[in-house]
């Protein structure tokens, strides 16, 4: 099979370090200086994002503060601010929009814009240059961002991902190999050991082997179907409805949680008790923000030695309202070691279903329940979060931080 | 990191209307007035049915995170740092 030899219609644009670029944008002092944000600025946060004068001394996403530290002691370590880079993204989202109206966010710093090639007056390249200009002009003057062109999702992101920052890449029939030819197969997005390991086993080592490999190879490499869209897609072909990186409704909804690291370990039910229940306040309002309800729910602990401990259990009935969640965690948690004390508490829920057509129960009234659920849900929309909450959550309030989630 | 402050704050705000944009030049915090330089960020928050303004601006050596709540139209000082 050639490349495919028509004109590109998608492209991929990818904010550069994104929060800790943002950050920069708020505050000019920060420019041009080392700067990370963290989950939490503490030691032993979770870097999130790193300036690239930051990812330049070696600092990377995913690396403890202390870590950072050891290389550069004077970076600086900022709290992530969730709001501002919802903002940011929404202003991605309406400059990407006023170029064409096929528009999917990928995450919350990178958006797929498809375009109609026979269809737009200018080329890719042009209306690229003009995003990167209207960001700035729109969004922050520090912000910059890398796209890439190409005739398909896939070589789009992977066009985006090789020119940092600022890029602006094309990936087409005319130079596919000779950009292959320079990357690791690992390099390639959604190729990471797993699939590494099923591609060496039939003979498949470089990008270049990867292309020029036979639709029957790759079947045979990932034993599915999947196998014959990695060889569309490498050839530059979009497969309608099946997308990379874009997760299914069935798997964006797979569970809902929270979790929240003690900056002082504990043993104390009380403490752990009140904690629990803002973490079940906020994952249930997402759970009923989406008209679910659960079947399940799972309990994390990370002990003060160190180890895990965690517990999930499929529930008699499905539910969704806090202190029904908060009775169902609580009882999984009483079971954890008691003489170890909790650094990290997390709560989830699973079994995820639109709360539609369900049994009725004849002892007692869930219309009842969720109508309360839903009203008190509509208090804290309307005067803020945390206007009304369970009484067990006093005195933790506002502990339990904003979040955003990583996708893939 | 900045210094968390969370205090109301005087701010002066001008509004242009040929460019339609309105933006605080002037912030009087604890007996000092202060004259915004530039304004790295504008961004809005709705908590519940209010909306915030939030306007994270310079004037030279300083930054602030400043506030201002649509409903009482009043201002707060958020944050604020020195080089």
């Amino acid at each position: 099979m050639m490349f495919n030899t028509s004109l590109p219609g998608f492209m991929h644009v990818d904010l550069n370090s994104c929060f800790a670029s943002i950050e920069q944008q708020a505050n000019p002092s920060l420019r041009g200086k080392p700067v990370v944000v963290g989950a939490y600025v503490t030691d032993k946060g979770c870097i999130l994002a790193a300036s690239r004068e930051a990812k330049k001394l070696g600092i990377k996403t995913g690396m403890r503060v202390f870590e950072a530290k050891r290389i550069y002691p004077r970076v600086i370590v900022l709290p992530s601010d969730p709001a501002k880079y919802r903002f940011v993204s929404k202003q991605l989202y309406e400059v990407f929009c006023q170029h064409t109206d096929n528009v999917e966010m990928k995450s919350i710093d990178e958006g797929i814009l498809q375009f109609n090639p026979n269809q737009v007056k200018e080329t890719l390249w042009k209306i690229a240059e003009k995003i990167k200009i209207e960001i700035k002009e729109q969004a922050g003057d520090w912000l910059t961002v890398s796209v890439g062109i190409s005739t398909n999702s896939y070589f789009a992101k992977l066009a985006a991902g090789l020119q940092k920052p600022d890029g602006l890449v094309e990936i087409n029939a005319s130079n596919i190999e000779t950009i292959l030819k320079n990357l690791s197969l690992e390099s390639l997005p959604y190729i990471k050991h797993g699939n590494r390991t099923r591609l060496n086993c039939v003979g498949i080592y470089t990008p270049l082997d990867f292309f020029h490999a036979e639709a029957s190879i790759l079947r045979a490499a990932f034993q599915s179907v999947v196998g014959t869209r990695w060889h569309s897609w490498l050839h530059g072909f979009e497969i309608p409805g099946v997308s990379f990186g874009g997760r299914t409704p069935r798997e964006i909804d797979k569970t809902i949680g929270h979790s929240y690291a003690l900056t002082k370990q504990t043993s104390d039910d009380q403490e752990l008790t009140s904690l629990l229940s803002q973490l079940v306040e906020k994952m249930g309002k997402r759970l009923r923000a989406k008209n679910f309800s659960a079947g399940g729910i799972h309990v994390y602990c990370r002990l003060g030695n160190g180890l895990p401990w965690h517990h999930g259990e499929k529930l008699p009935n499905r539910i969704f309202a806090n202190p029904d969640l908060f009775e169902a965690a609580w009882k999984i948690l009483e079971r954890r070691p008691k003489e170890e004390k909790v650094s990290l508490l997390a709560v989830n829920v699973f079994d995820l279903n639109q709360t539609v057509g369900e049994q009725i129960s004849l002892f007692e009234s869930k219309s009842q329940k969720k109508e309360l659920a839903k009203a008190l849900d509509a208090i804290n929309n309307r005067f803020g979060d945390w206007s009304v909450f369970q009484a067990l959550s006093l005195g933790t309030r506002g502990k339990i931080l904003d979040r955003i989630a990583f996708v893939r | 990191m900045g210094e968390i402050i969370d205090e109301e704050v005087s701010v002066d705000l001008a509004y242009d209307c040929k460019s339609k944009t309105a933006s605080p030049w002037l912030v009087k915090w604890r007996g000092r007035t202060y004259k915004i330089d530039k304004i790295g960020l504008h961004h809005q928050v709705w908590d519940g049915k209010t909306l915030f303004h939030y306007f994270s601006v310079c004037a030279q050596e300083t930054f602030f995170k400043l506030s201002f709540n649509t409903v009482n139209l009043h201002w707060r000082l958020d944050e604020i740092s020195t080089r």
